[in-house]
C-alpha cells in the first residue's frame, strides 16, 4: 500500500518539478524603472519580522510589500503559495519508505525519471567520484575547491567544524569536520591525511576513514548549498547589492545600466525561494541534515560571516594561500579566467563614463559622482563586512574590480553553488546529503526531493552570454557590452577545444542573475 | 660469469693493455682493473688516446663485474680524454648502458636468486592456519522469481546450445576456415566469421589441450582424495591451489606448464641444432631496428595503440607465467658473429645465456613428454602479479586493516629498501611501466575494499581482502578480454567475439557499454549466447594450466620503444626523452620520484608501441644487462628459449594448431626484401622454411586478419586460451555470482573499464585525451574529431553509432544546460 502511495506521491511532485522547469522562461530584462535612485525604494527588514514563521533576525530581506513592481510576478507568487500549501496538504515526504538502491545508477534512474530527462540530461559522474572520493583532488577541482585553505607550510585544510554547531535530524551523524591535507609536491597534488569529526580523528589507515570522508563531503556540500548559495549569494549579497543599486542609482546612471541584468528580479526570487525552501517542511529541512531550528540557527549565525572578497577568485585564492603552493589548481585557473573577462569588461565599460578616473586608475577620483558614492556607502552598510571599497578613497580600479565582483557573484558564484552541483550532489552514494548513524543510505523520499530540487535549480534562465545592449546608454556602452559577449564566447570556444569535464565551469553555463 | 677468447687484436697495444685484455679474456676482471689502475697513477705516462683506452678498458672490466657506476665513470673519462677517438662511439654506447645500469642498480638480483625445490613442489596442497577467512554463511535461497529466471536461462541455453553447435559445426565443416595457406574467417560477414572462430576454437579444444604430466596423475603428483581447507571453496588461495576442488594443485604456482602440441612434437633442441641458425645472427639481421638519419634506431609504431598496451601485456604475463630464475652455472653459449659489434664492446666472442631451470619434479620412467618446466606463478587469472603467488608474499603485501594492500603515504607501492625497488607480488623484469600498473591495481584493490566495507561494515579484514581480490582480478580479466585484445586486434568480428566471451552474444546485442551486465537477469546457460563468465565451468576434460606454447607467443618485446617520451598533463609535447632501460629496477623508483604518476600515465597514453613485425625489436634489449650478466640479447634469448623448451619451429607449430604449413618463404610475405632477408638467414631451399623460428615466422606474417596487430599463428593460441582462462576457472564460471563476489562486486566489475580505473585513481586525467576515447589503450587524442586510422575499433562500436569519430569528451557539449 505504501509503495502505491509513494508511486502517486512521487509522480505528483515529479510532475510539479517538471512543470516548473517546463513553464519557466528566461525573463526579459527591460530598462530600470524611474523609481530607481530615489534613495528609499527598499528598506531591508529582518527576515523574522517579514516572515514570522522563519525566526531569523540577522538575515535582512526586502519586505514583500516593497518588492518592486517590475519584479513582481503574480503567477510565480501564486504558484509558490500553492507549493507551500501542498507541503502540508500532500507532502513530498513519506514516512517509512525504503532506502534508495545501493546501485547509484539504479537509484538515479528511479528518481530521475523519463519526464525529468525531457527537460534536462542526467548528471555525469565526475571522475573524482568513480571510487571512494579523492578529497585531495576535490580540494583543487570542482565546486569544493573554494574551501581549501593553507594553514602551514605544506599543510592545507577544509575547516567546516562550525557546521556541527546546529541541531540536526535524529539518527544522523553530526556534521562539522576539519579535513587536513598535505602537499605531495612530486605529484603536484594534495592528499587528505586526517579528518577530525564526530568520529574522532581519523587517518586513511583507519576503518572509519571512508565514513569520515562521507561526513566531510556531506558537510561541504551542505555548507555550499545552504550557506554559500542561499545565505551568502542570495540573501547576504544579492539582496543588498540589488537594494543599493535600486536605491541609489538613477535609471540613466551608467552604472545601473551595466549592473541591471545582474541584480534584476532578485527580491521577488529571494522571497519565493525563501518561502519555498526555508519553510518548515521545505526543501532545505527535508533534504539536508539540519532540522528546522538548526537551519534557522545556521542562517542566523552564518549571515554575518559572508565575505564579499570571495567573489574575486585570484584574491580569494591568494588569501587562502593556494596560489603557487606547489600543486595544480585547475579550478582556480578556470575561475580566474572567467573573472579576468569580467574585470576587463568592467574597466572597458566604466572607462567610457569615467574617462578622467580611468586615466589615473589607481588614484581616488570618483568624488564627482555622489550617486556612486552613496551606492558604495550603502553597499558597505548592507553587505555583511562590506564590499572592501571605501567610497571616499575609491579609485577607478577599485570600482572596476567591485563591478567585476558583482558580475562574478551573480553569475559564477551563484552557478558554482547552484546548477554546477548537478553533476556532484546527486551521487549520494559518494557524497551524501545526510549521513545516517546506522550507515543506511538516504530514504527514497529524501533522494527524490534532492533530485527535484536540483532539477529546479536548472530552470531556464537568461544566459550571461546574452545581448543586453538594450540597456546601454549609448552606442559606446552597447559596444562594450558586445565586446564582453564576444570575449565570453571566445573563452567558451577555447574551452570547447578541449574535452569536457564536470569540474570546469563554462561561460555558456553561466546565468546573468540569481533569480529563479 | 664465463669469459671467452677473442680472435681480433686491437691495434698498437701497450704491454699493460695487452695484459689487461688478456685478463678480461680469462674473465679475471679484477686483475685487469689492478693492472690498469697502475697506469692511472699520477706518474703514469702516455698520450691522451692511450690514457683514454686505459679508461675504456677499466670501464669494460668494471662493467663485466657489474660495477656500473665505476664503469660509467671510466667511460666518461675515456670520452673526455679522446672524444674523437675511433672507438668513441662504442664508448658512448657503453657509457649509456653503464649509466642506465647504475641508475637501475642492475647488479642487484630481483628477487633474490632462488631455485625450485622438489619437495616443496610435490608437497600436499596445504594452507597455513588463518590464511583464508572461514566459509561465509550460506546464501539465502533464490526467490521464486529468480528461480524462474534461472530456469528460463537454462531452457534458452539448452535450445541455444543445440542451435549454435549445429550451425557452428555444419558451417565450419562445409565452409572450412583455411584457404591455401591462411585462415579466412575475417573475409566473411560478421556472424559467419564468429561461427568460424567458434569452430576453430572447438577444434583447438578437441586437439590441442595437451598435458605434461603423465596420464592418470594429478597435477604435481598430488595424492587423490585431499580435503579442501575451510574457505578454499569461496576464496582464491595465495598459491592458486584448490581452484579445482578435486585436483588441488591444478593451476597452482610451482606446477608444470602444459602443452598445446602433441607430445611427439615436443623436441627440445640441443647442441648444434639449438644454435642453428645462429640465434644472435637472427636477432641482428631479422630483429634489429634500422638506424635513422640521426643514427638512432627507427621504431615502426602501431598508430592505433598507446604504450599502456605494451606494459599491460607484460603486467598480465606476470600474472600468468614465468619460468623463474635462469641457471647461471649452465649456459647456452651463443657464438657472436664476426661482425658483431658486441665483440669489440664487450671483448667477448660468445654470449652466455643461462639455461631454463630444469623441472625438479620429473620422475624417471613415468614421464611421457620430453621436456617440462615449472611455472613460478599461479596459472590462474587471479592477479598474482600484485598479490604474490605464495602466502608469505601475500601476507607481506597486505596491510591487514580493512582488507587493504600496503601503499606508501604518497599512494605509491611500498618500498623494499633492501632492493631499492617497490615491493609487489612479482618483480622480475621490473620497469616503470609495470610500476605504474601495479600501483594502479593495488589502489584499485583498496578502492574495492572501501566499497565493500561501506556495504558490509561488519566484515573482517581477511574477508574484505579476499572478496576484493576476486573482484580486482575479474576487473583485470575483463579489461584484457574486452578492451586490450580488441585494441590490439581491432577487427569487428574479434571485438564481437571477445564481448561474447564475457557477456554473451545476446547481452552484447541487447545492451550497450556499461549498461551490460555479466550476470544479466536471464543468464543464458550457453557460453556463446550467455557468455563464458558466470556460466558453468568447462575444462574440456583437461585440467587447466598455461602452456609453453602460450609463453612463446607472448614474446612481444617489439612493442617496446627505445625511449619514453615524458609529458606533463598541461603540455602534450614531449618534454623529456628517457631511455627505457634507465627505468628498470631501481630506475623505476627514480622515475616515479621525479615524475608525477598522472604525468606518466599521460605520457604512456600519448606514445605508441612498436609494431610486431621483423626488424622492430628494441635495440636496447639487444644489448641488455640483467643481474648476473652484463651482456644479454633478449632477441637471441627469445629465439633460444623456444628451441630449448621444445616448442616446435614455426611451420610445425602451424601444423600442430590446425593451420596450413607454408611451403616457401614467399608464402609468408609479399615483401620481397623481407623474404630475401629470411632466405639469407635460413637458406634458399624451400625445405628450409621448416627451420624458421616461431617468433620470426609470426613477426614475418604479412597476411594478417584485418587490422590485426599480430598474425594468425599467434592468434590460434589466443583463441584457445582467451576462453579457457575464464571457462576453466571456477571463480569465473560456477562461482561468478553474488554469493562469492557480492552484488556490489558484480556491479563494480560491470561498471569498470580501464578508463574508469585510471580516472578513479587519477581524476586529473579526465582533463586529457583519455576523456575523449572509450578504449584507454587507444591513443589519447584530444581533438574533437578522431582519426579513423588511429581509432579503428570505434567503427564497429554500436554505442557510438552515428558519430564514431566524434571524441567522447565533446559529446557533453551538446547536453542541454
Amino acid at each position: 500500500m505504501s509503495r502505491l502511495e509513494w508511486f502517486f506521491r512521487k509522480w505528483f511532485w515529479v510532475l510539479l518539478a517538471w512543470f516548473k522547469a517546463a513553464a519557466n522562461k528566461p525573463m526579459d530584462i527591460g530598462l530600470p524603472p524611474d523609481s530607481c535612485g530615489s534613495g528609499h525604494v527598499i528598506t531591508p527588514m529582518p527576515l523574522g519580522k517579514v516572515i514570522p514563521e522563519l525566526p531569523m533576525h540577522s538575515v535582512m530581506v526586502c519586505p514583500p510589500g516593497q518588492i518592486p513592481a517590475d519584479e513582481r510576478s503574480l503567477s510565480k507568487a501564486l504558484f509558490y503559495k500553492l507549493q507551500i500549501w501542498l507541503y502540508r496538504a500532500y507532502s513530498p515526504m513519506q514516512a517509512a519508505l525504503p532506502n534508495i538502491s545501493g546501485d547509484a545508477d539504479a537509484a538515479l534512474a528511479a528518481a530521475f525519471t523519463w519526464l525529468h530527462r525531457r527537460q534536462f540530461a542526467a548528471p555525469v559522474l565526475p571522475a573524482e567520484y568513480l571510487g571512494s572520493p579523492d578529497l585531495g583532488q576535490l580540494a583543487v577541482r570542482g565546486p569544493y575547491a573554494c574551501y581549501t585553505r593553507r594553514v602551514a607550510e605544506g599543510q592545507f585544510e577544509w575547516d567546516l567544524r562550525d557546521c556541527g554547531k546546529f541541531e540536526h535530524h535524529e539518527g544522523l551523524l553530526r556534521l562539522g569536520v576539519r579535513v587536513e591535507f598535505t602537499l605531495d609536491a612530486m605529484q603536484r597534488c594534495l592528499r587528505a591525511v586526517r579528518i577530525d569529526s564526530v568520529l574522532g580523528s581519523t587517518t586513511p589507515d583507519d576503518r572509519a576513514w571512508a565514513l569520515a570522508k562521507r561526513l566531510a563531503l556531506c558537510s561541504v556540500t551542505t555548507h555550499l548549498s545552504l550557506v554559500r548559495h542561499f545565505n551568502w549569494v542570495h540573501l547576504a549579497t544579492g539582496a543588498p547589492v540589488s537594494m543599493a543599486t535600486r536605491n541609489h542609482l538613477a535609471p540613466d546612471h551608467p552604472l545601473i545600466r551595466l549592473l541591471w541584468p545582474y541584480v534584476f528580479a532578485t527580491h521577488q526570487s529571494n522571497d519565493t525561494v525563501t518561502r519555498g525552501q526555508m519553510w518548515r517542511g521545505g526543501d532545505f529541512e527535508t533534504i539536508y541534515s539540519y532540522n528546522f531550528d538548526g537551519l534557522c540557527a545556521l542562517y542566523d549565525a552564518t549571515y554575518g560571516e559572508c565575505n564579499f572578497a570571495i567573489n574575486d577568485p585570484a584574491a580569494d585564492a591568494q588569501a587562502r594561500g593556494v596560489v603557487a603552493a606547489g600543486f595544480d589548481t585547475p579550478t582556480e585557473h578556470n575561475l580566474a579566467a572567467l573573472f579576468e573577462l569580467m574585470l576587463t569588461h568592467a574597466r572597458d565599460y566604466l572607462a567610457l563614463y569615467y574617462p578622467h578616473a580611468a586615466r589615473e586608475p589607481a588614484t581616488p577620483g570618483l568624488h564627482n559622482d555622489p550617486a556612486l558614492l552613496a551606492w558604495l556607502n550603502a553597499l558597505n552598510m548592507s553587505v555583511p563586512n562590506g564590499v572592501g571599497v571605501i567610497a571616499a578613497q575609491a579609485s577607478f580600479d577599485d570600482l572596476a574590480r567591485l563591478v567585476a565582483r558583482i558580475i562574478y557573484f551573480a553569475s559564477v558564484q551563484h552557478e558554482i553553488a547552484g546548477g554546477f552541483l548537478w553533476n556532484y550532489q546527486l551521487w549520494v552514494h559518494r557524497q551524501p546529503v545526510r549521513v545516517y548513524a546506522s550507515g543506511q543510505p538516504e530514504p527514497m523520499d529524501v533522494y527524490q526531493r534532492l533530485v527535484n530540487a536540483n532539477y529546479n535549480l536548472n530552470v531556464k534562465r537568461r544566459a550571461l552570454i546574452s545581448d543586453f545592449t538594450n540597456l546601454a546608454l549609448d552606442a559606446h556602452g552597447a559596444a562594450s557590452m558586445q565586446r564582453f559577449c564576444k570575449a565570453l564566447e571566445f573563452l567558451q570556444l577555447g574551452m570547447q577545444s578541449e574535452p569536457w569535464a564536470a569540474w570546469k565551469l563554462y561561460p555558456s553555463a553561466l546565468k546573468v542573475n540569481i533569480n529563479a | 660469469m664465463k669469459a671467452s677468447v677473442i680472435n681480433t687484436q686491437p691495434p698498437e697495444q701497450t704491454p699493460v693493455i695487452e695484459q689487461a685484455l688478456g685478463a678480461i679474456e680469462r674473465g679475471d676482471f679484477q686483475h685487469s682493473i689492478d693492472l690498469l689502475s697502475d697506469k692511472l697513477e699520477p706518474h703514469a705516462q702516455g698520450d691522451a688516446q692511450s690514457r683514454a683506452q686505459v679508461q675504456a678498458l677499466l670501464g669494460l672490466a668494471n662493467l663485466r663485474l657489474e660495477r656500473y657506476a665505476a664503469a660509467a665513470l671510466a667511460y666518461e673519462r675515456a670520452l673526455a680524454l679522446a672524444p674523437l677517438d675511433g672507438r668513441a662511439a662504442d664508448w658512448r654506447a657503453m657509457l649509456a648502458l653503464a649509466q642506465a645500469n647504475a641508475i637501475s642498480q642492475m647488479a642487484t638480483p630481483l628477487p633474490d636468486v632462488y631455485y625450485f625445490d622438489r619437495e616443496a613442489l610435490l608437497a600436499p596442497a596445504s594452507l597455513p592456519p588463518g590464511a583464508l577467512p572461514g566459509v561465509p554463511p550460506p546464501a539465502a535461497p533464490l526467490g521464486l522469481w529468480r528461480v524462474f529466471l534461472k530456469v528460463v536461462g537454462q531452457a534458452l541455453g539448452a535450445v541455444g546450445t543445440l542451435v549454435f553447435e549445429l550451425a557452428m559445426n555444419v558451417y565450419g565443416r562445409l565452409a572450412g576456415y583455411r584457404d591455401e595457406v591462411w585462415t579466412n574467417w575475417y573475409h566473411r560477414p560478421q556472424l559467419l566469421a564468429l561461427l568460424t572462430l567458434a569452430y576453430m576454437r572447438e577444434k583447438l579444444n578437441a586437439h590441442n589441450l595437451g598435458t605434461s604430466y603423465p596420464a592418470g596423475r594429478l597435477v604435481a603428483f598430488q595424492a587423490p582424495g585431499q580435503v579442501p581447507p575451510p574457505g578454499a571453496s569461496h576464496y582464491r588461495c595465495a598459491d592458486g591451489s584448490w581452484n579445482s576442488l578435486t585436483d588441488p594443485k591444478a593451476g597452482a604456482a610451482g606446477t608444470r606448464f602444459l602443452r598445446n602440441v602433441a607430445s611427439t612434437a615436443i623436441r627440445p633442441e640441443f647442441g648444434e641444432q639449438l644454435l642453428t641458425p645462429n640465434p644472435r645472427e637472427i636477432s641482428l639481421k631479422l630483429l634489429s631496428r634500422p638506424d635513422g638519419p640521426d643514427g638512432e634506431p627507427v621504431v615502426q609504431e602501431v598508430p592505433f595503440l598507446n604504450l599502456l598496451a605494451a606494459s599491460w601485456i607484460q603486467f598480465m604475463n606476470h600474472d600468468w607465467v614465468n619460468h623463474g630464475e635462469i641457471v647461471f652455472t649452465d649456459t647456452i653459449d651463443v657464438p657472436l658473429p664476426a661482425d658483431d659489434v658486441a665483440r669489440r664492446r664487450y671483448w667477448q666472442t660468445k654470449m652466455f645465456i643461462g639455461r631454463s631451470q630444469p623441472d625438479p619434479t620429473r620422475c624417471n620412467g613415468v614421464e611421457e613428454v620430453a621436456y617440462s618446466a615449472i611455472n613460478e606463478v599461479t596459472h590462474w587469472w587471479d592477479g598474482s602479479q600484485i598479490y604474490g603467488s605464495d602466502q608469505a608474499t601475500q601476507d607481506r603485501l597486505r596491510s591487514h586493516v580493512g582488507g587493504k594492500m600496503r601503499l606508501g603515504d604518497d599512494a605509491r607501492l611500498p618500498m623494499d629498501d633492501s632492493k631499492g625497488v617497490e615491493d609487489t607480488g612479482f618483480r622480475r623484469n621490473w620497469w616503470v611501466g609495470l610500476s605504474m600498473l601495479h600501483t594502479l591495481f593495488v589502489r584499485e584493490h583498496n578502492a574495492i575494499c572501501d566499497e565493500l566495507a561501506t556495504a558490509y561494515p561488519d566484515w573482517e579484514d581477511a574477508r574484505l581482502f579476499q572478496v576484493a581480490r576476486l573482484i580486482n582480478a575479474a576487473v583485470m580479466a575483463k579489461i584484457h578480454t574486452i578492451e586490450w585484445t580488441p585494441a590490439i586486434l581491432p577487427n569487428p568480428a574479434l571485438d564481437a567475439g571477445m564481448h561474447a566471451n564475457w557477456y554473451g552474444l545476446v547481452e552484447s546485442a541487447l545492451r550497450k557499454g556499461n549498461a551490460r551486465r555479466t550476470m544479466s537477469e536471464i543468464k543464458i546457460e550457453n557460453p556463446e549466447l550467455g557468455g563464458v563468465v558466470g556460466n558453468p565451468l568447462q575444462d574440456h576434460g583437461r585440467r587447466f594450466g598455461l602452456t609453453e606454447e602460450f609463453v612463446e607467443v607472448y614474446r612481444l618485446h617489439s612493442l617496446l620503444p627505445e625511449k619514453l617520451q615524458l609529458r606533463r598533463l598541461d603540455d602534450a609535447k614531449a618534454l623529456e626523452l628517457l631511455a627505457l632501460r634507465a627505468t628498470r629496477q631501481a630506475g623505476s623508483v627514480r622515475t616515479t620520484d621525479q615524475h608525477a604518476m598522472a604525468d606518466l600515465f599521460f605520457s604512456f597514453g600519448n606514445q605508441h608501441p612498436g609494431k610486431l613485425v621483423l626488424n622492430n625489436f628494441p635495440r636496447f634489449m639487444q644489448e641488455l644487462s640483467i643481474p648476473g650478466n652484463p651482456f644479454f640479447d633478449m632477441g637471441t634469448v627469445d629465439i633460444v628459449r623456444a628451441r630449448e623448451r621444445g616448442v616446435p619451429r614455426y611451420n610445425e607449430f602451424r601444423r600442430q594448431l590446425g593451420l596450413n604449413a607454408i611451403s616457401r618463404f614467399e608464402d609468408l610475405s609479399d615483401d620481397a626484401e623481407q623474404v630475401e632477408k629470411l632466405k639469407r638467414v635460413y637458406g634458399r631451399n624451400p625445405a628450409d622454411v621448416e627451420k624458421i623460428d616461431l617468433l620470426i615466422g609470426t613477426l614475418s606474417e604479412g597476411h594478417r586478419p584485418t587490422f590485426f596487430g599480430f598474425g594468425e599463428t599467434m592468434f590460434q593460441i589466443f583463441i584457445l586460451n582467451a576462453t579457457r582462462r575464464l571457462q576453466a576457472d571456477r571463480f569465473y564460471s560456477d562461482c561468478f555470482n553474488d554469493e562469492y563476489y557480492t552484488p556490489e562486486g558484480l556491479r563494480w566489475i560491470d561498471a569498470t573499464d580501464f578508463k574508469a580505473v585510471l580516472l578513479r585513481h587519477y581524476p586529473q586525467l579526465a582533463d586529457t585525451g583519455l576523456a575523449n576515447i572509450k578504449n584507454a589503450f587507444e591513443p589519447w587524442d584530444s581533438g574533437p574529431e578522431l582519426d579513423p586510422t588511429r581509432h579503428p575499433l570505434r567503427a564497429c562500436d554500436n554505442e557510438l553509432a552515428g558519430e564514431p569519430w566524434r571524441g567522447q569528451g565533446y559529446a557533453p557539449f551538446k547536453r542541454p544546460s
